[in-house]
């Protein structure tokens, strides 16, 4: 029984370090690690004749199932906190950032034009880069 | 505002290699209207990189159709060679 392509992540990891400086402050910092995803690409076209004799159609040309592999994804989170009242009604902020690095995690391929150039080329788009954010909480 | 921000923070993509080349090869395509016609086009197979939705589908197919194939038909009566119309037709 085989699996998604979109599930065969070789290797996933994630190293995380937490740190207390003193009663207060706390900083955190989290590095992960997903191998490429399978992925298979549009590699080519040919064209047939259209079915209502108007012109010719594309038809495009796939590589083998799962022939490519998307780039590693990895990124660097990190964090921030500070507990404003210890104890049993304690508070406390932080401001983490996600994606240290702004570094793209791929989720496909796209084919893009370049705008001076107008030659085309394969590209790796991103979802999300460099999000910082800010946290707040309480007990009570 | 925080739409700016998460907008402002898209990273580049990332480049691609180690795509497979599509092998070149003809590609025969066919079209009959019974008791009227018989269109033949042949055209090669070209690179996802070498056009796009905004190339010009005239150039397109002055680059890929064969212009200098003899296409006949065989068939009970005889053998036939079929009449080049141009651009692969």
């Amino acid at each position: 029984m085989g699996i998604g392509s979109r599930h065969d992540w070789r290797h996933d990891g994630a190293l995380v370090v937490q740190y207390t400086l003193g009663k207060r402050f706390a900083v955190s910092a989290v590095w992960e690690f997903i191998s490429g995803a399978r992925f298979t690409p549009v590699i080519g076209q040919y064209a047939i004749v259209a079915p209502t004799l108007t012109g010719v159609d594309l038809v495009p040309v796939y590589a083998d199932i799962n022939s490519v592999r998307l780039a590693n994804a990895h990124r660097t989170d990190l964090g921030l906190k500070f507990r404003s009242r210890p104890g049993v009604n304690s508070r406390w902020s932080g401001s983490p950032v996600y994606n240290t690095c702004n570094r793209a995690n791929p989720i496909g391929i796209t084919i893009e034009q370049d705008e001076t150039t107008n030659e085309l080329r394969y590209q790796q788009p991103g979802l999300f880069g460099l999000i910082p954010f800010i946290s707040y909480g309480f007990m009570f | 505002m925080l739409t700016v921000l998460v907008y402002g923070c898209i990273p580049d993509p990332l480049e691609v290699s180690g795509i497979p080349v599509v092998p070149k090869q003809i590609v025969v395509t066919t079209q009959m209207v019974p008791d009227r016609s018989l269109i033949v086009l042949l055209t090669r197979t070209f690179g996802a990189l070498e056009a796009s939705e905004d190339s010009d589908p005239q150039e397109v197919l002055d680059q890929i159709a064969v212009t200098d194939a003899v296409v006949t038909l065989e068939g009970p009566t005889g053998t036939s060679t079929l009449q080049a119309l141009g651009n692969g037709f």
